[in-house]
């Protein structure tokens, strides 16, 4: 019996414990890609970016919308174990504890994948958008943003008492995100500092990222410049060290208020 | 192979300021059933939570079958079964789906029909979690402690909350368990289940082991009790000198008992005093004393001391 096949069972298990709470099997598994379906056809997705076409371009981004979603997969399942003393009964099994963090990350990942690429094959065949341009760039975008959220869905688990409230903290995590990532309108129409700090929140980076590796084009720059395959790493370095410093914060979050056990005992 | 299963030496476990455990050291040897009584607050759950891993001690050593059971749990965690006093289940999965889901991560575990047919919860597979009674879940609890084989078994008072017949029920499985030569430590405030089915058994009380050893050695140094009842006979008219060693009087509303080293002469003096005198010893009883009235005796004393 090795580590890997003990992920797989507890990603498994994760899988048939959400298609069991109907409520949360909806919003985790439709919401997003009903999300990317309505913003892409929304006002903004009328006229063009910088030559990229209006829905495209929101189309490409909308791909992002699934890891909030993945955010909210772990931190209630994180919250729900460990308040009904799943987490408990878990460690004392043959499992390893990190199988069984690594079994929420590979679940959640797993599906944010395939909701990924149900949003790209509809921003590609619906909403027009081109062939990526860089593959690996996308990939990389996605495994990071997935990390990120992981992390910090792990971490900030700790500080939510229960099922209800961490349902209430996923909303604004990820409205903050769409907002940050200008998925619900464009952030140029906010003051300079404003920009500053959407530039910062999480999913912006991610979303930059399949940006440039989508439509290959730097989308930072003045009149977003098509870039080349290595170029188009090269301007994401920005984006990959705002992402690796969330997944630190995810990570310190995690050692300062990770808790197995329950917080009203 | 090494012969001792558990051992523990003066452990120590704090929570905050509060010192649940408070030294204390007992050995458990392969394939033995130890039970660890005491009343809430003994201290029972802790200790167990140590062995078990889920805690660090703050002091003094523990090893379980011979390993550090956090620092080297990779070599024990497949070799323990845990039923623990209040661990949750999904509660949306059914039985069977729940037992399913164990044996993926369960090296060596036993089949599905096997293990529910030895908790005795065959008829409730595709029932939800969420729908068992107590007895049940506890019975699921068990299956899911025995599924790997273990050879090292933690029972925080597996039957609390059981009716009779589950108890029994209960009580006949660890007895197979045992009987296998699985080491079980249980912890219990049920007198009646340890003297049912521990082999040695330790009375903690307040984060400290108070008495320790095998049912005789609990039990011995203490008299046997004769009791009954006679109304209006003052303990001076008893044919018993006072002050005698060896034999204690008490007498509580109309209640005499008699604690003594030698029942048999103190009984055939007490029969034939009655039938001189034309008495009747009402509700007479011979008996060894329980662990109920050690228990209590030692709760007694621990206060006075504290």
């Amino acid at each position: 019996m090795n580590w890997l096949s003990m992920v797989w069972a507890q990603a498994r298990l994760n899988q048939t414990v959400l298609l069991r709470q109907r409520g949360m099997a909806f919003t985790v598994l439709l919401l997003p890609l009903f999300l990317a379906f309505v913003y892409t056809s929304g006002p903004q997705s009328a006229g063009s970016v910088n030559g990229v076409p209006g829905a495209a371009f929101a189309a490409v981004g909308a791909i992002a919308v699934v890891l909030p979603f993945s955010y909210m997969t772990i931190a209630t399942a994180v919250v729900v174990r460990r308040e009904e003393r799943v987490y408990k009964r878990l460690r004392g099994s043959a499992l390893p504890t990190s199988a069984i963090f690594a079994g929420d990350i590979v679940h959640a990942t797993i599906l944010g994948a395939v909701q990924a690429v149900v949003i790209l094959v509809y921003a590609i065949g619906v909403a027009g958008a081109p062939m990526p341009s860089n593959l690996p760039l996308l990939l990389l975008a996605f495994l990071l943003g997935a990390a990120m959220f992981a992390a910090l869905a792990i971490g900030t688990a700790g500080l939510i008492p229960n099922y209800e409230v961490a349902q209430l903290i996923a909303l604004p995590v990820l409205f903050l995100s769409m907002f940050g990532a200008g998925l619900m309108f464009p952030v140029s129409v906010l003051p300079e500092w404003g920009q500053r700090v959407a530039d910062v929140l999480p999913l912006s980076p991610i979303v930059a990222m399949m940006r440039t590796a989508i439509l290959g084009r730097d989308f930072a720059a003045e009149a977003a410049p098509v870039v080349g395959f290595l170029e188009s790493f090269q301007v994401s370095a920005a984006a990959i060290g705002i992402g690796l410093l969330w997944i630190g914060a995810g990570l310190w979050f995690t050692r300062r208020y990770f808790r197995w056990d329950p917080r009203r005992a | 192979m090494n012969t001792t299963a558990i051992e523990v030496r003066d452990l120590h476990r704090k929570y905050g300021d509060f010192e649940a455990v408070r030294g204390i050291g007992f050995e458990v040897g392969r394939g033995e059933l130890y039970a660890l009584l005491g009343t809430n607050g003994a201290g029972k759950t802790t200790t167990l939570d140590v062995l078990a891993g889920y805690a660090p001690p703050t002091g003094g050593r523990v090893r379980v079958l011979g390993h550090d059971p956090i620092g080297e749990r990779a070599q024990v965690r497949h070799r323990m079964g845990i039923v623990l006093q209040e661990a949750g289940f999904y509660k949306d999965l059914t039985v069977a789906e729940t037992v399913d889901a164990w044996r993926r991560w369960t090296p060596h575990s036993l089949d599905r029909r096997e293990v529910l047919e030895r908790v005795g919860l065959s008829q409730r597979e595709r029932v939800r979690v969420s729908q068992l009674s107590g007895g049940e879940k506890r019975r699921l609890d068990l299956a899911l402690a025995v599924l790997g084989r273990p050879e090292l078994l933690f029972l925080d008072e597996p039957t609390t909350g059981l009716d009779p017949e589950a108890r029994r029920n209960v009580w006949e499985l660890i007895r197979e368990m045992v009987a296998e030569g699985t080491t079980v430590l249980l912890t219990t405030h049920y007198l009646d289940e340890a003297e049912q089915l521990a082999q040695r058994l330790a009375i903690m009380h307040a984060g400290r082991i108070v008495t320790e050893g095998t049912l005789a050695d609990v039990l011995g140094g203490r008299g046997t009790r004769v009791t009954f009842r006679l109304p209006g006979v003052l303990p001076g008219d008893l044919p018993y000198e006072p002050g005698t060693a060896g034999r204690s009087v008490t007498l509580s509303g109309e209640s005499y008992s008699v604690e003594t080293d030698r029942p048999q002469e103190d009984l055939r003096i007490l029969l034939s005093w009655a039938h001189r005198h034309g008495r009747e010893l009402d509700g007479l009883e011979v008996r060894r004393p329980t662990l109920e009235e050690i228990f209590l005796e030692v709760a007694a004393t621990e206060r006075v001391a504290a």
